[in-house]
């Protein structure tokens, strides 16, 4: 596969065959076992007393026969937990700056592939959505046999262009069903406006969201010396001027830009994480896995 | 505004748009970046504002001005009174400005480059356009004398081209005519408003105040009222000059004379050169120190002309001293006449004559048997020797007494064959008795007695006569003597002035019998040295030379070559020379150098030198001077701002200094 290699997938895999608890969940239910669901299972949860209309057949006869109470048995059961890959694939995602290992698009094409090997290991279903969206630009949630190819194929078949537009072009969320956990890769780079209402619109689609920021060491520590000519990737225009003189205050306003990205996207519901593309994707990988997935 | 140096005006564009060319033609190629954070790029950019963005085109702006400030104090910028109303009225007030510029050949020394003269000249150029309207201005050029302008009219741009045009001659230095003929311009009454200012563009040299002992005031036209300055140029380079040629007698080596200033004291030349024909300069003998700041060399003694060098130093045009001695004219030869027979026995003159002409083929002599050859050879110019005075034929004593009136010369041997007191007094106005018998002996002949004899005592001592024409008192010149048995002197050689001529007498002549002087060692040299003195003094052509700016003449007597004669110079310019009173008149020379004349089938050289006599070459300048001192350094801007207002030059540099400054300061701010 294009984005995902063989020492990739080990790791990852290596650390599916550990217990995941989603980070504050305390519970073990399948890889992200988010919540329990009492009934029909696998595996014995707990005892609890009869109450009228319950089934009988889960009565333990032998707790009656020791007690002379009834109780019922309760199983829990693996819930498989919906994940959701969505990558920002604006123009500008295809800049790789000097030091850069890729350019922002393959770097978060390798990385959302390695967690989408962690999921379909887990057996759970992962679906792909592109922004902005587009007919038959998406994979549908599943987690059989050659998904992991189809996800893999759908990102190699995708150039980034265009500009942002925001999360309107999604699919409109299901309405009383589940809400998938999503995986948002973007480089978030737009008006502060257009950041509040993607923020808003993430926690309302998603159960627990984690967004991944690219970060490009060319655009935040900006090495160009002398006079540039800077030519905006999604149609902004061009722009030029003495780099060397410009640094310090771009320096300035992209470090706002981290804060301000960084309070935007941490809530109950989502969780913010810096991707810097000089560094590799194994520390970026474990340093995400650690952190947010004990 | 003027400047004094207008033609660097040029500059001052040229200089601004220097620091543009780097930027326009050799722009690094300006890098294009693809970049996705445009947004946070055209925050910076906002936030780094207008003036930052500017920086480089203001610091560029910044250097452009300085280095066109530069270029505008480089071209000497001199304010004068109407462009600056609070000048003192005076700077406005019309201005009679008489411009002396000095053309002796001390100004040829080099300087700055150039030479003193170029300088003086451009001086004088810039000083003359920064004339305004209501000036007046005239140019006098000058070295010992005045050479040219002296009058008011001709306008500032003329008279600027006329500075630019001159050059330096060859005459020494005299300020008071140029002075004079400055002040009678200034005296000039129909401007009682204007100011009147001499500017005196000259290197100041000691030698020029020699006849203005007394200062200017003395002069004639002079007021106080009038403002003088001139130029100031620093200490005088080492100089060394040839001085001279000179020869102890003929056939003599030449001597060269080398001398140089107090500031070539302490390196004095070890060597002189020589001037090949052709101009070609050969190494020539060492110098011998003869004192503090002389030398001498002995040269070689053919050929009889050229030059020695010393140098070359600062000024070269003094470098040279030709010489051409008269050995070196052709074609004129002794005319020797005898009675006979045609093959004179040994012992008589004729025989002793014969053999010395014959012995030295440099010697130029025609024998002839005949004295009545006299009138028939009247065309040879030549001394005539007469080997006995025998009583000529009319015609024949006609052709000596006017060969003897012309300026011809005659050395004459009485014979001692027949009483020839007679003779002597007819021929040469001698009044002389006998001959007398006796015992004679040369008495203390002494060395310069002619030029080129030197006789010892030893050999001079041993020369005796047995008999003589003792010679009575009258107007001629005794130079060698007899000692008498008395113990009374007697003349021996005399020279007697005969019209326009000179006729040198042996008293005892050459015939064995008489005296044994012809076999005697002397006498080749004493004969020698009669005919080089006929040569120089009297019937054949001679061409001393002169000092440039002095005549001369080269006698020549009758009758003139049908062709009459040309002078060919050392530029090659030949001009015809005048014959009057036995001479071709030599027109004064303005170069030295080595001049050719030919007159028919005759030539030879005349030389010319410059007057070392003034001391013009030691570079000497006066410790004091009558007017203001303007530093040469900086001479066109001194002089404008004597003439017309404030050199502002100082302004532009602080200028030029201040922005530049801005510009690294500006450049060396980070963002």
């Amino acid at each position: 596969m294009r984005y995902l290699d063989q020492e990739t997938a080990s790791r990852v895999r290596a650390r599916a065959l550990r217990p995941l608890r989603l980070a504050g969940s305390g519970r073990a239910e399948g890889f992200h076992a988010a919540r329990s669901s009492h009934g029909p299972g696998q595996e014995f949860s707990e005892y609890r007393a009869y109450s009228e209309g319950d089934p009988v057949r889960s009565i333990d006869w032998k707790l009656y026969a020791r007690s002379d109470r009834y109780y019922l048995r309760r199983f829990s059961r693996e819930e498989a937990i919906r994940f959701e890959i969505l990558a920002d694939a604006s123009a500008s995602m295809s800049f790789a700056g000097p030091g850069a290992l890729f350019s922002k698009w393959e770097y978060a094409c390798r990385f959302a592939m390695a967690l989408a090997c962690l999921c379909l290991f887990r057996r759970d279903p992962c679906g792909l959505e592109f922004l902005p969206s587009g007919p038959g630009r998406g994979v549908p949630r599943g987690a059989g046999a050659g998904h992991l190819a189809r996800l893999d194929a759908a990102f190699a078949a995708v150039t980034p262009s265009g500009a942002w537009d925001g999360l309107s072009g999604l699919a409109p969320r299901s309405a009383g069903g589940k809400r998938p956990s999503l995986f948002f890769f973007s480089d978030l780079l737009c008006g502060r406006a257009e950041l509040e209402a993607a923020a808003r619109e993430l926690a309302a689609r998603a159960g627990r969201c984690f967004v991944l920021h690219l970060q490009d060491p060319g655009e935040f520590g900006f090495p160009w010396r002398g006079e540039t000519l800077f030519s905006g990737l999604e149609g902004e225009g061009r722009e030029t001027g003495r780099a060397d003189e410009l640094e310090g205050a771009y320096r300035a306003a992209a470090a706002r830009r981290l804060a301000l990205c960084s309070r935007l996207f941490s809530s109950p519901r989502l969780s913010y994480f810096p991707l810097r593309t000089d560094l590799s994707l194994a520390r970026n990988l474990d340093g995400f896995l650690a952190g947010w997935l004990k | 505004m003027t400047f004094g140096r207008e033609w660097a005006l040029w500059l001052v564009p040229a200089a601004f748009l220097l620091p543009l060319l780097p930027r326009l033609l050799l722009r690094p190629p300006r890098p294009e970046v693809r970049f996705g954070a445009m947004l946070l790029l055209r925050e910076a950019l906002a936030r780094a504002g207008a003036a930052r963005r500017g920086r480089p085109v203001l610091a560029l702006l910044l250097r452009c001005l300085g280095a066109a400030s530069a270029a505008f104090a480089f071209s000497e910028p001199v304010l004068d009174g109407s462009s600056l109303p609070f000048l003192p009225a005076a700077g406005r007030a019309p201005s009679d400005v008489v411009i002396l510029l000095d053309k002796s050949y001390s100004m040829r020394t080099a300087f700055a480059g150039g030479d003193r003269f170029s300088l003086a000249a451009e001086t004088a150029a810039a000083a003359l356009r920064s004339l305004g309207p209501g000036d007046r201005a005239a140019l006098i050029l000058f070295d010992d004398e005045v050479r040219g302008g002296a009058e008011w009219g001709a306008g500032p741009a003329e008279l600027a081209r006329l500075a630019l045009s001159a050059r330096p001659g060859w005459g020494v230095t005299d300020y008071r005519p140029a002075l004079e003929a400055a002040f009678a311009l200034l005296s000039d009454g129909s401007r009682p408003e204007a100011r009147k200012k001499a500017l005196v563009l000259s290197d100041g040299a000691a030698d020029g105040f020699s006849r203005m002992r007394d200062g200017p005031s003395a002069l004639a036209g002079y007021s106080p009222s009038f403002a003088l300055a001139g130029l100031d140029f620093p200490e005088a380079p080492a100089n060394y000059w040839a001085a001279g040629v000179k020869r102890a007698g003929p056939g003599r080596a030449p001597e060269a004379t080398v001398s140089w200033n107090d500031a070539a004291r302490s390196s004095p030349p070890s060597r002189i050169s020589l001037c090949a024909p052709g101009g070609t300069i050969l190494p020539g003998p060492r110098l011998r120190r003869l004192g503090e700041a002389s030398a001498s060399a002995v040269l070689p003694a053919e050929p009889p002309r050229g030059c020695a060098a010393a140098g070359p130093d600062a000024l070269s045009a003094d470098d040279r001293s030709y010489y051409a001695f008269g050995g070196a004219a052709s074609g004129a030869g002794a005319l020797v006449l005898h009675p006979g027979p045609e093959s004179p026995p040994p012992g008589g003159a004729a025989y002793f004559l014969r053999k010395y002409f014959s012995s030295r083929p440099s010697s130029r002599g025609t024998v002839f048997r005949d004295h009545g050859s006299l009138a028939a050879a009247g065309e040879g110019r030549g001394p005539l020797v007469l080997a006995g005075l025998p009583p000529f034929s009319p015609a024949g004593a006609a052709a000596l007494g006017r060969r003897l009136s012309e300026g011809g010369t005659v050395i004459a041997f009485v014979s001692s064959s027949l009483p020839q007191a007679g003779e002597l007094k007819s021929y040469f106005g001698l009044s002389a008795s006998g001959p007398e018998r006796g015992a004679f002996r040369a008495a203390d002949w002494p060395a310069d007695a002619l030029p080129g004899f030197l006789p010892s005592a030893y050999e001079s001592g041993r020369v005796s006569a047995s008999s003589l024409y003792r010679l009575a008192p009258g107007p001629y010149e005794t130079l060698l003597e007899f000692a008498g048995p008395g113990g009374e002197k007697v003349p021996a050689l005399v020279r007697v002035r005969v019209g326009a001529g000179l006729a040198y007498v042996w008293t005892a002549g050459l015939d064995l019998a008489w005296c044994d002087l012809a076999v005697k060692p002397l006498f080749p040299g004493l004969f020698s040295a009669l005919l080089e003195a006929a040569a120089d003094d009297g019937y054949g052509p001679s061409g001393a030379g002169a000092a440039v700016g002095a005549g001369g003449a080269i006698r020549y007597l009758h009758p003139p070559p049908a062709g009459g004669a040309e002078l060919r110079g050392p530029s090659g310019a030949v001009e015809r020379l005048r014959y009057r009173a036995g001479a071709f008149e030599v027109p004064p020379q303005e170069e030295p150098g080595l001049y050719s004349w030919r007159a028919g089938g005759e030539s030879g050289f005349y030389a010319v030198n410059l007057d070392h006599s003034t001391g013009e070459s030691r570079l000497l300048r006066a410790s004091e001077t009558p007017w203001t001192r303007l530093p040469a350094a900086s001479a066109a801007e001194a002089a404008l701002l004597f003439i017309t207002g404030v050199g502002v030059r100082p302004v532009f540099l602080l200028l030029a200094a201040l922005l530049l400054s801005a510009e690294v300061l500006l450049l060396g701010r980070r963002p």
